[in-house]
């Protein structure tokens, strides 16, 4: 069933960038080692179950904590523990495990998993999709009664899938869901029906992706409570803020999660990796991340075994060899990552290589910019069909906010970026920002920070006023738990 | 060469002069920290640019109608405006920002063309010290600084700003502009001789149609907003029409108030100052149509012939205030929390929510 489509207010469409994955799906060779961090996904770090010198199997666990709010994280080869490495609280340190690898095709299943899930009780399905790994993914876990959320599987009120392409450089649904795995998603979209309180599940895909929303809406027929929205492309369109009102017609809780109003926010890949660990038993062990920006000379997609290390991925991929910046999931929000040795794990969807690199030439601000992308119209590019090229230079240097507007005009929850930034930066932090410029809305989308022409780090200034709120103990909590009930607040403040 | 100077000790306090210089000649050399690591291309510099050239058509008739002289006005004008702009930088120790390179054009194209060089000087220097730097510099202004030079000026020396007006492609002066002639006889100028700049008047008003597309052209980019120029022009053409009905012996027809004076430059290109404006968009809309009426009522009422510059400069105070105002009662707390009287968007959480059954489900624990 095709959904209504409502969109939010403000929002940015980014043109077409330079360097989108192409759809193109490879298998890098296995890595010589494998780092598996001990916290991948919702929400705590795991206890090593191994210790150094024990010989894994690919699949098997490696870290497990039924304590806290967590899953289990697993080997993703085979091969011998080098080195454990625990969580350590004090040192805000969530450890690792590290695996050297030995050619072997010996790859554990979960033991109950079946192809004919729906003979399966509730409560198997939801062990096997804890066991696997898959019940971290997701903006706040998927509940099953084994702690891997902060609510229980009866809280939920609403599934969201979505993947809207709405990123400068976001995965190709046609890979994500190439080959069978639109069956695998429709399926999977059923098994977790199922197993979270039957509750009406919302599929969020690009607008421009029309013979996948069709062959989505066949696969899905006979589901009513199945919606498929297709959406434009708009950013922050996959943000659970803007999501949940706009498909939803419900108000989201500013300042805390989307579980906690009884959502379940995913994205597509998640709901196939749910499919593969119920039906085919298989662990979350590789990821098919989307390797793109101008630094790759040949972009693609890589199914990476979790846990090798970048610089092996981008070895093999054909980065530059310039200098790179690597940056997970989002450009505009992700964080760099920091070396070649960093792990690829199960949270990855994209890794963006941007050209270190500083844009000089002759008189620059009058260059006509037939590339160059601008929120206004000020470069000749808003009148081409070109390709944008993406860097990361400023392009410009720091000035003193001129109140031109820009923020104001594409921030999606309404609030005036450049009014809270002014006052976090001057420190006057008071209770005004919270319940009136509603400085808690912020979703940190980072648009504001995109468009400024004065190049004002804005998201950056009102997160920090909010965290210095916080730490006043002013929080955003008298203007939302009077108009909502909110779930699964015991279980919070125990994330390391 | 550059660098070459800049390492002499005596250039230090310079610094910002050559950082400026290079950054303009060359580009920047800084990276994005993050957060976001791919930011828009747009820059003050250029955002500025877009501005000047949206007055480009006003430069060019004033050029063609009063003779070469303007460019020397224009010289005058960045090179005192940036005199004071350059050494507040230096004393500052800060950069060299760029909104001068606008106030430096504005405030020239406000003054009539028979202007003497000095008053060029003192005004716009007046203008930048005044208007902005005494403020702190860029963003922090509460008035246009080229309307304060234009201030400054016209009550520093009335009578060489009010009464000699070269005649657009000639040398003849006259006293009348066309607001003089209707407000001493009611005699209404053609509307051609308006907009195709023929009638005397300030050195870059007289172009209207080259204003309004120039206007036009930096909405279109989006550096400059509509809602401005909107409210201002049609609260104007609604009062004025009004007025002329109930009073036309005081106020001018509507057509003849939009396209006389400095209207057009106003409503376009001083008025949509962003520093000096209301940034709520509710507040853009009374900010215009004050503006409006504020420049009907000095027209017709007052003992000056136009009112653009006063109702700008007026309304510029009133700016923080009105953004007080709008954000006041469109930014309420949520507080008020007695059931029943929620706000609707919150009443649909609570009609969606589940708490009943919810609170009968097994937790973990």
């Amino acid at each position: 069933m095709i959904g209504r489509r409502r969109q939010f207010r403000g929002g940015y469409r980014f043109a077409r960038f330079e360097g989108q994955p192409a759809a193109r799906l490879f298998t890098p060779e296995g890595p010589e080692r494998v780092l598996i961090p001990l916290r991948q996904g919702f929400r705590d770090a795991v206890r090593p179950v191994v210790r150094t010198g024990d010989k894994v199997r690919a699949g098997q666990t490696v870290g497990i904590d039924d304590t806290g709010v967590s899953s289990p994280v697993h080997a993703s080869v085979a091969g011998v523990v080098e080195e454990v490495r625990g969580p350590d609280g004090e040192e805000n340190v969530a450890g690792h495990i590290v695996i050297r690898a030995r050619p072997s095709d010996s790859v554990e299943r979960l033991s109950g998993c079946s192809p004919n899930w729906s003979d399966l009780p509730a409560e198997k399905i939801e062990g096997l999709l804890y066991a696997s790994g898959v019940a971290a993914l997701g903006d706040g876990g998927i509940p099953t009664r084994h702690s891997s959320s902060i609510i229980a599987p009866e809280d939920v009120e609403a599934v969201i899938v979505r993947d809207t392409g709405s990123e400068m450089y976001h995965p190709s649904l046609s890979v994500i869901l190439g080959e069978s795995r639109l069956g695998a998603f429709a399926e999977g979209l059923r098994i977790l029906q199922k197993v979270l309180n039957g509750a009406p599940v919302h599929v969020a895909v690009n607008s421009r992706e029309a013979e996948l929303i069709e062959r989505l809406s066949n696969a899905l027929q006979d589901c009513d409570s199945v919606r498929v929205h297709p959406r434009n492309p708009v950013y922050p369109g996959d943000f659970a803020e803007v999501l949940i009102p706009a498909l939803l017609g419900r108000p989201f809780p500013h300042g805390y999660a989307p579980a906690n109003i009884g959502v379940v926010v995913l994205d597509c890949q998640a709901v196939v990796h749910a499919y593969e660990a119920v039906v085919e038993g298989k662990p979350l062990t590789e990821r098919i991340v989307a390797l793109c920006g101008p630094g790759f000379r040949r972009t693609s997609h890589a199914r990476v075994a979790i846990g090798t290390p970048l610089g092996d991925l981008a070895r093999q991929a054909g980065a530059n060899a310039e200098d790179l910046r690597f940056i997970k999931n989002s450009t505009l929000t992700g964080p760099k990552l920091p070396d070649a040795m960093c792990p690829i794990d199960r949270t990855f969807s994209t890794i963006v290589a941007l050209p270190e690199r500083t844009e000089t030439g002759l008189l620059p601000f009058i260059r006509p910019g037939p590339a160059e992308d601008g929120y206004a119209r000020t470069f000749l590019s808003c009148l081409l069909p070109t390709a944008r090229k993406a860097s990361a230079s400023l392009k410009g240097e720091p000035r003193p906010c001129v109140s031109c507007g820009y923020c104001q005009d594409v921030c999606p929850t309404g609030i005036i970026p450049h009014l809270l930034y002014k006052y976090a930066a001057r420190g006057y932090l008071e209770e005004n920002l919270v319940d009136e410029l509603r400085i808690f809305d912020c979703i940190g989308c980072n648009l504001c920070s995109y468009v400024c022409p004065s190049k004002i780090g804005l998201g950056r200034h009102i997160k920090s006023g909010r965290e210095k709120l916080l730490q006043e103990g002013i929080d955003n909590s008298a203007n939302i738990l009077p108009f909502f009930s909110l779930k699964g607040l015991e279980n919070e403040g125990e994330a390391q | 060469m550059l660098l070459q100077a800049r390492k002499n000790r005596y250039m230090k306090p310079f610094g910002p002069v050559f950082d400026a210089l290079e950054a303009a000649v060359l580009g920047m050399e800084e990276m994005t920290e993050g957060d976001p690591h791919c930011v828009d291309g747009l820059d003050i510099k250029r955002y500025m640019t877009v501005v000047i050239i949206g007055l480009m058509p006003a430069v060019a008739a004033a050029v063609l109608a009063f003779g070469p002289r303007m460019l020397a006005v224009i010289m005058v004008s960045y090179v005192f405006g940036g005199l004071v702009e350059v050494s507040f930088a230096m004393a500052r120790k800060k950069g060299i920002h760029e909104g001068f390179l606008v106030t430096g054009l504005i405030f020239p194209l406000t003054l009539p063309p028979t202007v003497p060089l000095w008053i060029v000087a003192v005004g716009v220097a007046a203008g930048t010290l005044f208007g902005k730097e005494v403020f702190g510099g860029t963003g922090r202004n509460v008035f246009n600084p080229a309307l304060v030079g234009r201030l400054f000026v016209t009550i520093a020396f009335p009578s060489i700003m009010t009464t000699s007006w070269q005649v657009p492609g000639s040398d003849a002066v006259t006293s009348a502009t066309p607001l003089v002639m209707y407000k001493t006889g009611q005699t209404a100028t053609a509307l051609s001789h308006l907009l195709l700049g023929q009638a005397p008047g300030s050195m870059g008003e007289v172009f209207r149609i080259g204003l309004i597309a120039g206007g036009i052209f930096v909405i279109w980019t989006r550096v400059s907003e509509w809602r401005i120029p909107v409210s201002y022009l049609g609260s104007v053409a609604v009062l004025s029409a009004l007025g002329h009905y109930a009073l036309p012996g005081r106020v001018a027809p509507p057509l003849f108030q939009l396209f006389a004076g400095g209207l057009m430059l106003g409503a376009f290109f001083m008025a949509t100052d962003p520093v000096t404006s209301p940034f709520t968009r509710p507040g853009k809309w009374v900010f215009g149509t004050m503006c409006g009426l504020l420049t009907v009522l000095i027209r017709g009422f007052s003992g000056y012939v136009e009112g653009v510059m006063f109702s700008i400069v007026i309304m510029n105070s009133l700016a923080p205030l009105i953004d007080h105002m709008v954000l006041k009662t469109t930014f309420r707390p949520r507080r008020p929390t007695p059931a029943g009287t929620a706000s609707p968007a919150a009443g649909v959480a609570c009609a969606n929510c589940t708490c009943g059954a919810a609170a009968g489900g097994g937790k973990e624990e």
